[in-house]
């Protein structure tokens, strides 16, 4: 399965799980919302991904299950575990907005009229996040072959790992900027895109679908407690 | 690599990429060390941020000086009340804006922007406000913070070590002392590669 929505959807998801995520605090509804959100992967094609997420979600509800509310000793206390799973929900909701096409995010943003001096700097975060990773992979793989990582000297480390690191990410922006430069992204005209950027039927069914969970949500959280 | 110096007011492509990237290189780099950190329930509270401020400041002293005019600071305090919003509640949000707007208002003036002890004040600001965040949960936000169901354990810890002066001054000095640390370290860097290779002016 692999059914797109609008930007404005996936938006409307990640607010709205922003609010419960911020309000529930029976266990058992931030277990069941792991599972919804995790079909509301499911259908996007984000398949993979969910099981990672649930993997780990799994290993941290076992070890609170286990702590019974007290932590697992002092290398892992309840605050670790308890925040751990609520980021991990937030970063299930956002997935379908960070797996975007930059393209179809300048589109959205356009479209909305957002300010330039926050969509622009949103749209190359969102570009440059799966690779940041990379990034770093590559620089620490060069300082391990060349022996040059040690606990020993922490500032040379410091200075060997973010110098590449900063050099690295520099040009990517000059890429990146020259790339979305050429396609015109500075012009003061108006823009098209592509990808059909509308609000369809089948965003309309998910934002009401988005909507009612998140009220049913809110009254058996009131009930529970 | 370019080695132009930015001119003019008008934020440009270029310059929007170099916030965007630099502020994804930060984020990811801060959710490791705070992952990695995060199950020492002490360091958590009183040191994190002051970790923070030392590995994180040559990245932004490197992306304030690339820009090198007025917003980077106040751009990268908004993304970061967004983070902030969605991973520990939409009652953050109006801290860190509130942070993002003096750290900016600190660069007010021509060159700021190239001067490393005006870029210096900005990110002390900027880690105090993060620094302080979890003690503006318990002095300020009490009730929202409650209202998210945090564990009892939890505010507990906070209470106690956010309401007693000695915490409080402890984790804030270290927080500015690592901030001013990562500054200076930030700005031999700059020197011996960045100027050197033009990549800053």
């Amino acid at each position: 399965m692999n059914i797109k929505f609008d930007f404005r959807t996936k938006l409307l998801v990640i607010v709205l799980t922003m609010s419960l995520v911020a309000v529930l605090t029976s266990d058992i509804l931030i277990y069941t919302l792991l599972g919804v959100l995790s079909v509301y992967l499911i259908i996007q094609g984000f398949g993979r991904q969910t099981i990672k997420y649930l993997i780990v979600c799994g290993v941290f509800i076992v070890l609170r299950l286990i702590s019974g509310g007290q932590g697992i000793t002092i290398l892992m206390p309840e605050m670790f575990l308890f925040m751990v799973l609520r980021i991990l929900m937030m970063v299930m909701a956002a997935q379908p907005v960070i797996g975007m096409p930059p393209g179809e995010v300048v589109a959205v943003f356009k479209k909305i009229h957002a300010p330039d001096g926050i969509a622009l700097p949103v749209t190359f975060m969102l570009r440059f996040f799966p690779t940041v990773r990379s990034e770093f992979s590559d620089v620490f793989a060069s300082l391990r072959l060349r022996k040059l990582l040690s606990w020993k000297h922490p500032l040379d480390a410091m200075e060997y790992i973010v110098t590449p690191v900063i050099f690295r990410s520099s040009r990517i922006a000059e890429e990146l900027a020259a790339s979305a430069e050429s396609r015109g992204i500075s012009n003061p005209g108006k823009h098209t895109c592509r990808r059909k950027i509308e609000f369809q039927k089948r965003d309309w069914i998910m934002c009401v679908i988005a909507v009612c969970v998140t009220v049913l949500y809110f009254v058996l959280e009131r009930t529970v407690a | 690599m370019g080695n132009e110096k930015s001119t003019g007011n008008k934020y440009t492509v270029k310059d929007a990429a170099v916030i965007g990237i630099f502020c994804a290189v930060m984020f990811v780099v801060f959710m490791v060390y705070s992952t990695l950190t995060g199950a020492s329930l002490f360091y958590s509270m009183i040191f994190n941020a002051a970790g923070a401020a030392l590995i994180l400041a040559p990245f932004y002293v490197y992306m304030c000086m690339k820009v090198g005019k007025h917003g980077p600071a106040l751009v990268y305090n908004i993304m970061w009340a967004i983070v902030a919003g969605l991973m520990m509640g939409p009652f953050m949000i109006p801290w860190f804006l509130g942070g993002g707007i003096i750290a900016e208002l600190s660069m007010c003036g021509k060159n700021a922007y190239h001067d490393i002890k005006r870029v210096s004040i900005s990110w002390v600001i900027t880690a105090l406000v993060r620094a302080a965040h979890g003690m503006s949960e318990i002095w300020f936000f009490r009730d929202a913070f409650l209202a998210t169901g945090v564990s009892e354990q939890q505010v507990q810890v906070q209470t106690q070590y956010y309401t007693d002066p000695k915490y409080v001054i402890l984790s804030l000095v270290v927080t500015a002392i690592l901030a001013v640390l990562g500054c200076m370290i930030s700005n031999k860097l700059i020197v011996k590669h960045f100027r050197k290779s033009g990549a800053i002016k």
